[in-house]
């Protein structure tokens, strides 16, 4: 106990050295973590975003892109399909339900999202979890809307607000379909996916509002009368991409082969969980990387503790002499020289953590907002606990290499003063 | 009983073939103040740590208080150097990092026997510790300096209060006032006799400065007990 506060009264002494020290080691701990934990969470994100869909099925371009535009609303589709071959592909026996999806507009920045009111009934997130109305219900008629639960809380929506939806997905537009106002009719409850980001409305009233659209140029003013618009000829030509659920699992495969060989026009059909597997393979080179990268921060961080040490070790030599005088033994040394690693790394990464936490709480509205990955703020994992462990350890393992050194040096000085 | 007993002991520096130390004989009586002289390069150091356990001869034996120390384990000779000896050194007495109190308090946190001595003086270690500061003339003033904007004498007279604390049997003091003045030397060591004579203490103090010895009770050349002296 003496020997620790020895220890502790020595590093104040000299703490403008010992706190760069622990600095260095808590940045180094501080990005361990916190290059672990947005690795590990980014990937339940992703993964939790979609579940019980069995196939999505979009024009043919790369699963990953097909994945990333048709579920996590980033990048656009390059192709559509035909509403004919969306009917003549899911009227197959061995599908259960399928929800067709429409992209390509946006309200201040949030997709718009043509669907239909199946869409509420069959996608999960999650384990299985289906959406869920914080307030209202779905749409019934042509211009009404269901608002994620982010749009809502962040533009300050309420039921029975009017929006107005610009066309093309930026946040700003020049063109916005604004002779025909929706109005919100439902919220859905937060879940953590894209799908907060998301304004829903029906496949119809996204042909509503493009009626009298030519080769992507708006209609010429006062041609297109919103009273006149007949609910039954609104029939959807094409759509982004679909969800499909099927009847057994067996038989994702069957459609699948039948989706990718379409004669009528190139689609392509996708399984959510090896496309997403495949999006993480590709990002796992960079994550290993970053892994790697953090692993030898940590080493120079402990490395530029060793060196502090050491190079303190030659002036202290007068120190240990008088402590062997009072009476201290060679081993006490040894744990005076321990101690003082041990206690530049416990504080490195209890300084480590702090600065993790605050940093976690900086950047979880950005990556939440840019990039759709929820880092939730959650206490220290097993593993992280268990890497921590290591960086003491192996900051205690450095130490030993100086405290031999004194315990050495206090050997063969003895009581004589070198200085 | 002598407090300290050489006989025929010999050491030699590791690697090195001629002994630095080879004793025949030399004891020191309970309650003596020895004034221990040599010039420097006669093995005076190195005396001193045979007598404080932390060098170990070749060949003979070391008794101090009747233990012979030389066939003690490490850790029992450490132990027993906490227990019983005070050690003043030339100078650079203090860790620099500790207060004047906790820098005297410092064996006890070695040796449990000087610590319930200590509070047997006095109700705390701290204030056993201003006590023996106060004896060596540092008024409370000083005490809460830090150390290291403290005198050479004054930082010496700490080192004496620490050497002192718990009453142990004999303080051994290497060449402690040799970065003194005259005055001050004088009544340094006149202290240092005061406080060894309260608790009957006996005072080894090394120096090769022939002046001081009148003040002491016996004086020993080491170059005379010291046979490899005569034959450099």
């Amino acid at each position: 106990m003496a020997i620790i506060k020895l220890a502790l009264k020595s590093l104040y002494n000299r703490r403008a050295t010992a706190l760069l020290t622990v600095f260095a080691i808590a940045v180094s701990v501080s990005l361990l973590l916190g290059v672990e934990r947005v690795r590990t969470q980014a990937k339940e994100s992703f993964a939790n975003t979609i579940s019980g869909t069995d196939l999505i099925i979009g024009a043919r371009t790369g699963p990953v892109q097909l994945l990333l535009y048709s579920v996590f609303r980033i990048g656009n589709a390059t192709n559509n399909i035909s509403w004919q071959s969306y009917e003549d592909i899911t009227k197959q026996k061995s599908v259960k339900w399928s929800v067709p999806l429409s992209l390509g507009d946006s309200h201040r920045g949030y997709r718009v999202l043509g669907t239909n009111n199946d869409y509420f009934k069959y996608y999960q997130f999650g384990q299985s979890q289906p959406l869920q109305f914080h307030q209202g219900q779905p749409f019934n008629s042509l211009f009404e809307t269901v608002i994620g639960a982010e749009v809502a809380q962040k533009l300050n929506y309420t039921i029975g607000d009017k929006i107005i939806i610009a066309h093309g997905a930026g946040s700003t537009s020049f063109t916005k379909h604004d002779q025909m106002p929706f109005t919100i009719t439902g919220i859905l409850a937060p879940t953590s996916t894209p799908v907060d980001k998301t304004v829903h409305v029906s496949l119809s009233a996204i042909e509503a509002i493009h009626l009298g659209w030519n080769n992507g140029a708006p209609p010429v003013t006062g041609s297109v009368n919103v009273s006149t618009i007949d609910i039954n000829t609104l029939k959807p030509q094409v759509i982004t991409a679909a969800l499909v659920g099927m009847t057994s699992k067996i038989r994702v495969f069957q459609l699948q082969r039948m989706v990718n060989q379409y004669k009528q026009e190139p689609l392509q059909a996708i399984i959510p969980g090896v496309a997403l597997y495949e999006l993480w393979s590709m990002m796992g080179i960079a994550e290993q990387a970053l892994v790697v990268i953090s692993g030898f921060v940590v080493a120079s961080g402990l490395l530029g503790m060793l060196t502090m040490i050491l190079a303190s070790l030659n002036e202290r030599r007068r120190e240990m002499a008088i402590l062997r005088a009072v009476g201290a033994r060679p081993l006490q040394i040894f744990m005076l020289m321990i101690s003082e690693a041990g206690i530049l790394a416990l504080a490195g990464a209890l300084l480590g953590i702090a600065t993790l936490f605050s940093m976690l709480a900086i950047a979880q509205p950005i990556l939440q907002e840019q990039f759709g990955i929820l880092i939730t703020i959650s206490l220290l994992t097993v593993y992280e606990w268990q890497l921590l462990g290591l960086v003491l350890i192996s900051g205690l393992t450095i130490g030993v290499v100086p405290s031999i050194r004194a315990y050495r040096m206090s050997l063969a000085d003895g009581m004589t003063i070198r200085v | 009983m002598p407090i300290i007993e050489l006989n025929n002991v010999k050491y030699r520096w590791p690697g090195s073939s001629n002994p630095v130390i080879d004793i025949e004989h030399f004891s020191i009586e309970q309650g003596d103040k020895i004034f221990l002289k040599g010039p420097s390069g006669t093995g005076k150091s190195t005396l001193l740590g045979l007598v404080a356990g932390v060098n170990l001869p070749d060949s003979g034996e070391v008794k101090v208080l009747g233990h012979q120390i030389n066939s003690l384990k490490g850790r029992h000779r450490d132990h027993f150097r906490a227990d019983h000896m005070g050690y003043i050194f030339q100078m650079f007495n203090l860790l620099p990092y500790l207060s004047v109190t906790e820098n005297v308090c410092l064996p006890c946190h070695f040796s449990k026997r000087r610590r319930s001595k200590a509070l047997a003086q006095s109700a705390t270690l701290k204030a056993e510790a201003q006590r023996l500061l106060n004896d060596l003339q540092l008024g409370d003033e000083l005490i809460h300096r830090p150390v290291s904007e403290l005198s050479i004498g004054q930082q010496q007279r700490v080192a004496a209060a620490r050497a002192l604390i718990g009453q142990p049997e004999l303080i051994i003091a290497d060449e402690p006032s040799s970065a003194l003045d005259t005055d001050a030397r004088e009544s340094f060591i006149n202290l240092l006799f005061q406080e060894c004579k309260r608790d009957n203490s006996t005072l080894l103090f090394v120096s090769h400065d022939d002046t001081l010895s009148p003040l002491f009770d016996k004086q020993v050349e080491l170059s005379k007990i010291n046979q490899t002296c005569g034959a450099l």
